[in-house]
């Protein structure tokens, strides 16, 4: 009896439920975007498909020496919590390269860089 | 510590809450078959507490691997300024509510506000992980939360039976039932979240290697079949019909319950483990 009630619930919710795409934070697109030449950018922000934990999501972008261009701290806007953005100084012409790490909210750590050239 | 061993430890942390939990559960669902006292039941509490404890240690630990941070800021963080760690400070009341209940009662069994401490630490346990970030977190939470708890209450009382039952129970064939009646009740509950688990993670299929999480999911489902196998084949076949009647093999039904129990922790350890594993890697 119970189990046939419960069994009936079950179904009634899996019906209800709708597919959920649960996964650890990939990125879904980046400005600047990956191996592009671009004009200075006044930011970094980088879209995922998870939304993220800000106390240890970050953006550090350093130049062709290796030297971060900014000491400030990535931030994830209230009112996008699946992005990380960072706001950068004016950059000279030259290479940059992104790296990024992120904690989802459902806990996967992530992590990545890429490139992009300043014209 | 390695990556690697980083995720088992923290997935043998968290496999000691559903199991001393779900024991916790089954000793007041199954009652007097089942022998047990108040120094059993703290015991078992301080089980549930030393695996939320070294939840919290190792998920710190995880988080601040290669970052130059002081580790007593970083577990801070990490417990309240992240979802599953305020979830599991959410846990820490609960865990006191539980260990005062035990203490309180003659027979260290759970009355009604342990049990719902100890639910509230399983749906606690359930809203971490993929439930976080699912498009309805509320229906995700319903599914998971029955899910862990269902197989919680069959694991803790096989693991209960198979640790503490099977030498001074006044009456085998009578804790061997409730076992049975137990099981059989959490079965269909398992199996239809289970299932509704698996619809939710069908849009990360296409991604799946194999190896990481679609080889612990099947390991997961195997160990699961085979306790379920040993456990109907000892009812049909070690059980006599009259609670009261003498077992025919004692011995060889607390030998294969013994398998089960550790088939079953092996089925908790994989599901923790899948709980803190990308599904796509």
């Amino acid at each position: 009896m119970l189990s046939s009630l419960s069994t009936r619930l079950l179904l009634m919710l899996g019906l209800a439920m709708p597919l959920a795409a649960s996964a650890h934070a990939v990125i879904q697109r980046a400005q600047p975007a990956a191996d592009t030449v671009v004009a200075a950018p006044h930011m970094v922000r980088i879209d995922f498909t998870e939304p993220l934990e800000p106390a240890f999501s970050s953006i550090v972008v350093r130049n062709a020496q290796g030297q971060p261009v900014t000491a400030d701290k990535a931030a994830v806007p209230s009112d996008a919590p699946r992005s990380l953005t960072l706001v950068l100084p004016p950059l000279p012409a030259g290479s940059y390269q992104v790296e990024w790490r992120t904690l989802a909210r459902d806990g996967h750590r992530t992590g990545g860089n890429y490139r992009f050239k300043v014209r | 510590m390695p990556g690697w061993l980083a995720g088992w430890a923290m997935a043998a942390a968290a496999t000691l809450q559903p199991a001393a939990l779900g024991a916790l559960l089954s000793a007041r669902l199954i009652g007097r078959p089942l022998p047990w006292n108040r120094r059993v039941g703290c015991g078992v509490v301080a089980i549930a507490a030393a695996g939320l404890a070294g939840d919290m240690l190792l998920a710190a630990l995880a988080l601040g691997a290669g970052d130059e941070a002081p580790f007593a800021g970083t577990l801070w963080l990490s417990l309240t300024a992240t979802h599953a760690g305020l979830l599991r400070l959410a846990a820490v009341p609960a865990v006191l509510v539980l260990w005062f209940d035990c203490v309180r009662q003659p027979d260290g069994r759970p009355g009604w506000p342990g049990c719902l401490a100890a639910l509230a630490m399983l749906l606690a346990r359930a809203a971490g992980g993929h439930v976080a970030d699912a498009v309805d977190p509320l229906a995700a939470l319903t599914v998971h939360g029955l899910h862990l708890s269902a197989i919680a209450l069959w694991s803790g009382s096989v693991l209960a039976a198979a640790l503490a039952g099977w030498r001074s129970s006044a009456a085998p064939a009578g804790l061997a039932r409730r076992l049975s009646t137990l099981a059989t009740t959490t079965l269909p509950v398992i199996a239809l979240t289970g299932a509704l688990n698996w619809q939710r993670m069908q849009p990360m299929v296409g991604l799946w290697r194999w190896h990481g999480y679609p080889l612990w999911l099947s390991v997961k489902l195997g160990a699961a079949l085979a306790a379920l196998a040993l456990g109907a084949w000892n009812r049909w076949r070690h059980l006599p019909n009259d609670d009261t009647a003498p077992m025919p093999d004692a011995a060889a039904f607390w030998r294969i319950l013994r398998l089960e129990a550790l088939l079953l922790a092996l089925t908790l350890l994989l599901g923790a483990r899948l709980g803190a594993s990308a599904p796509g890697a």
